[in-house]
């Protein structure tokens, strides 16, 4: 792992979160949605959580937040380990990591104004009242680029892209450190998808934010992060630079998904799709490495009994692939067929 | 900062009144659009507003006030429907009409209060059901499965054999007989709401369980609250009147329906006007709160309209 | 009859509480067979609204169609009586949808539900089908899609399933009646990006195997780049533009379909900013006269307001509804 710098703000190490699912009548299994992750997050950039349903990327920004416990590993945040924090501390952390959600249309509470839905991270955490609170929560309106006859609707009246502003509005009310977004445009249209992006980078420069940008979507993450994790059934599988790990891509699934990916572009699809079968249940995971179902790289037996481990294969890149370890028996010959950069 | 689109000024934010209130105002008056287009709801209105009138301005105006509390008048027993009684007479001369009337602010503030009761015991246990979980749930949830398994009106009137006799006791019974409908109603609303978006962004705010169930939760389960207490009300009227009827509720000369009917089936099919007129008051005001109710669902949930 | 649908000048209205949108104004577009088109646009530009048409899947009230004509090898759809209409719906022209999962009944297995359909469909065409034949065409369907392990899949229910696999499920479903035409109506669009590669695949391979027409409608460019011989861009109720993919990706007219081009951002990055389209939607409820793009265009001159713009031909199969882009292009007679 690289140093551990005092400009890190969040450090996840060997990182858990497991449930238990009951499949039968005396029988329960674990699903291990998060699974010996290790991440770092550097102060003032943005980081890039990309993975596909069940790669756990949402369960990882609601154990950073605090809205789930880990069952296992740390969170640092800050140098503080905050994963087992009793009710009050985590009251005290709403002012240094909040989080935009998925959803506009449930991230507000339909019978609250937006005013009264800005206001309430203040009123719990400020003495602000009256016509203090209502200056703050207009300068916020303003900062999100919102005129301020928005401030006494309520949320039907706004569109997608509106409301995702007022969420980032609400987030940033209390001056948080780090802002966790959780799939923010996702449900919005190109054009407001384009506008909010733009936005968030001049937010993150004016207010000085680290963001954690939880996205399916890699062109938005290339877009918008320095640097990127790609996951897979809760574990990370490959980390780096955002524009060296897409084009030239280290860990096969991180491939596959670039591959997949249908591009604005008359030329350069790929035939076929990159990969058959689907996701595996992740209540039964075969040991060794959880991509092995699907991967079009599999080269032995080391695939089907050992965990791969992160390892740096690159400059600042690091990969969880047995391909990349030259201390493997079959790693040395199957290494050439491996990094084949995919355009650029 | 980046510049915001108008000057911040102090008077800005004495913003006018209309501006802050614009918007409520407004939907309120989407849902009194939505609700008017139902003449079924606006009929169950009239009626619900008729007998309100009757409840509040009634007794005052009765035309046999002593007939109310029980007066005697022998010489006038069972008479048939005239001019000077409207709804004929008792079995001991007392004019039907004013005892129905009398009996209409009776039954209605009986109605609120055990529906009242119901929802002050069963929204707060709904919410802590389903908000907290694990075994306070569970045993939330168990305690109310019991209740629920008996049919209503019968452990309503096992409550009032162990009491006695009388409304008010029967008002009790049936309190205490209806509050489990709402905790089951809430509970599952509650679940829903628990895990929306907005509920976790004021969880990362700080708010404490308290605010969260107040001011967001609670909102929330307002709409099937009003749709479910409206039926209620004519559900509890029609509880009252069968308390009455097998006469463990009202007790005589108490001008109450069901009472009355108990007395009046004696009086079959010969001075039919005994039974009929505080039936068909019965009947009136359980219809009229039941189209209420389906009105006011229409309204919040467009989705439980037929298309 | 060369074409298999043609929509000619189709308008629709729409009843709400606040009005009466004009959600459709004049929407003309045709389908060869075995071709695939795709229509894109954002939110409230009406190309879901105008596939469903097609089937006539709208409740009468509150749309309403004000003019034009669906026609179908050759028969107006919107004149033909219910009955007809749904001997159609499902043999001559299906459709899937974006959420599988609401589609499939829940308490019926694949199997069943599968077979349902081939029998009725057996029925219908006078040739019904024994238990033993229906179970073959199942799973010949099965195999069709991809499905693995047929066999056991037949007993299978919808929540048994992944996303992936239902979807495929319901492209079994509207290949039972062997259709001309399938309409698909963001179908990857709650999908995954691996699993979305693999349908949209499929629906490349079923298309030459079965010279099947497709429709595609998404908001994603490249989903329809990737499937679609010509793309449709839709904006606010009007067609802005339509032509083969190559010329729309790569020599977009329009200034609605260059400015949303330039908001995409590229996975293979390159992009300083990424350009947004000022301004909103218009409203639909009293839409402006002329072209309905005019608020936000920023090439926009006076005669824009005076009517909707015609799509004038800039290029082979190439049209463009943008007078000035015609008047600097000239137009060309395809």
């Amino acid at each position: 792992m690289p140093d551990a710098g005092d400009n890190e703000i969040l450090r996840l190490r060997q990182l858990q979160k497991h449930f238990l699912v009951k499949t039968g009548r005396f029988e329960s299994k674990r699903l291990r949605a998060v699974d010996d992750l290790d991440l770092v997050l550097r102060r003032g950039e943005s980081l890039g959580l990309v993975g596909e349903s069940g790669s756990g990327k949402t369960t990882v920004a609601r154990l950073i937040t605090g809205l789930e416990a880990p069952s296992g590993g740390e969170i640092r945040f800050n140098g503080r380990s905050i994963g087992q924090l009793s009710p009050r501390e985590r009251r005290k952390m709403a002012s240094e990591i909040q989080m935009v959600f998925q959803d506009p249309h449930s991230s507000l509470n339909p019978r609250k104004t937006i005013h009264d839905s800005i206001a309430e991270p203040l009123i719990i955490n400020t003495p602000l009242r009256g016509a203090a609170l209502h200056r703050r929560v207009a300068a916020l309106l303003a900062t999100v680029r919102l005129d301020h006859r928005f401030l006494y609707r309520f949320p039907h009246e706004l569109s997608g892209g509106q409301k995702q502003r007022v969420c980032i509005a609400r987030a940033v009310a209390l001056n948080p450190k780090l802002l966790v977004l959780d799939e923010p445009t996702s449900a919005l249209d190109v054009s407001v998808q384009a506008q909010i992006l733009e936005f968030l980078r001049e937010l993150q420069r004016e207010l000085d934010l680290t963001y954690l940008f939880i996205s399916h979507n890699l062109a938005v993450v290339r877009y918008l992060c320095e640097r990127v994790a790609v996951m897979y059934l809760g574990r990370v599988v490959e980390t780096g630079p955002t524009g060296t790990v897409f084009d030239h891509p280290q860990h096969p699934y991180t491939e596959v998904l670039l591959r997949s990916v249908p591009l604005p572009e008359a030329d350069g699809q790929s035939a076929n799709a990159a990969v058959e079968g689907d996701l595996p249940s992740p209540l039964d995971l075969p040991p060794g490495c959880p991509f092995q179902t699907r991967c079009p790289k599999k080269f032995g037996p080391r695939c089907e009994t050992e965990l791969p481990r992160l390892r740096a294969v690159a400059d600042g890149v690091l990969a969880a692939c047995h391909l990349h370890d030259a201390s493997g028996s079959s790693g040395a010959e199957a290494a050439g067929a491996a990094a084949v950069p995919t355009g650029g | 900062m980046a510049a915001p689109d108008r000057p911040l000024d102090a008077a800005a934010f004495d913003e006018a009144w209309w501006q802050r209130h614009g918007p409520k105002i407004r939907q309120m008056r989407i849902y009194w659009h939505t609700y008017r287009r139902s003449a079924s709801a606006m009929l169950g209105l009239g009626i619900v507003g008729i007998f309100l009138a009757v409840a509040a301005a009634g007794p005052a105006l009765v035309p046999y006030p002593e007939d109310a509390i029980g007066a005697v008048h022998m010489a006038q027993k069972l008479l048939s429907p005239s001019a000077a009684h409207w709804f004929g007479t008792d079995e001991v001369g007392d004019d039907i009409f004013t005892r129905v009337v009398v009996g209409t602010r009776l039954s209605l503030l009986i109605a609120l209060i055990i529906t009242g009761v119901a929802t002050l015991i069963g929204v707060p246990l709904g919410i802590f059901a389903g908000y907290r979980g694990g075994w306070l749930r569970e045993l939330i949830m168990r305690v109310t499965d019991v209740f629920l398994s008996v049919p209503a009106l019968v452990l309503a009137i096992a409550i009032v054999a162990a009491l006695g006799p009388g409304i008010v006791n029967a008002m009790i019974a049936l309190s205490l007989v209806w509050w489990p409908g709402y905790v089951r109603l809430i509970e599952s609303k509650t679940l829903t709401l628990k895990n929306e978006s907005y509920v976790a962004a004021a969880r990362l705010s700080g708010a404490s369980t308290a605010r969260i169930v107040f001011s967001h939760i609670l909102p929330n389960c307002l709409s099937p609250i009003l749709v479910k207490a409206s039926m209620d009300m004519g559900m509890a009227i029609l509880g009252a009147a069968s308390l009455g009827f097998i006469g463990v509720g009202a007790q005589a000369p108490t001008p109450e329906w069901g009472a009355m009917i108990s007395i009046g089936r004696n009086y079959l099919p010969i001075w039919w006007w005994y039974v009929t007129f505080p039936g068909l008051a019965i009947f009136l005001t359980v219809l009229g709160f039941n189209l209420v109710g389906d009105g006011l669902r229409d309204v919040f949930d467009p989705r439980s309209r037929g298309r | 009859m060369s074409e298999l649908l043609a929509i000619e000048d189709l308008r629709l209205e729409f009843d709400t509480f606040d009005g009466v949108l004009q959600v459709l104004d004049g929407i003309s577009l045709r389908i060869a067979p075995s071709e695939t088109v795709g229509i894109v646009g954002e939110t409230g530009c009406g190309k879901s609204i105008t596939a469903k048409s097609i089937l006539r899947l709208l409740a009468e009230p509150p749309a309403r169609i004000r003019s034009g004509a669906i026609r179908f090898q050759g028969r107006d759809l919107l004149t033909l009586p219910e009955r007809e209409m749904r001997r159609i719906r499902g043999s001559e022209i299906a459709m899937i949808f974006q959420d599988p999962m609401t589609y499939l009944n829940p308490l019926f297995t694949v199997g069943r539900q599968l077979g349902d359909v081939i029998r009725a469909h057996g029925k219908l065409a006078g040739t019904p089908l024994d238990a033993a034949a229906v179970r073959a065409r199942t799973l010949d369907l099965l195999r069709q899609v991809r499905l693995p392990h047929p066999e056991h899949q037949l007993g299978t229910y919808p929540h048994q399933l992944s996303g992936g696999m239902r979807q495929r499920v319901l492209i079994a479903m509207a290949l039972v009646g062997r259709p001309a035409l399938l309409i698909a109506d963001e179908p990857t669009t709650a999908l995954d990006v691996t699993i979305q590669a693999q349908i949209l695949d499929l629906i490349a391979a079923l298309v030459q195997r079965l010279n099947l027409a497709v429709l595609l409608i998404s908001h994603d460019l490249g989903v329809v780049a990737k499937v679609c011989q010509r793309i449709v861009v839709m904006y606010a109720g009007t067609i802005v533009e339509d032509g083969p993919t190559a010329e729309i990706l790569n020599r977009a007219q329009h200034p609605y379909t260059r400015g949303l081009l330039q908001a995409i951002p590229r996975l293979h990055g390159g992009q300083a900013h990424l350009s947004s389209i000022p301004g909103g939607i218009p409203d639909l409820l009293a839409p402006p006269t002329g072209c309905r793009f005019y608020d936000r265009c920023p090439i926009r001159v006076d005669r824009c307001r005076a009517g909707p713009p015609p799509l004038v031909a800039v290029g082979p199969a190439h049209r463009v509804a943008c007078p000035v882009v015609v008047a600097q292009r000239g137009a060309v007679l395809a």
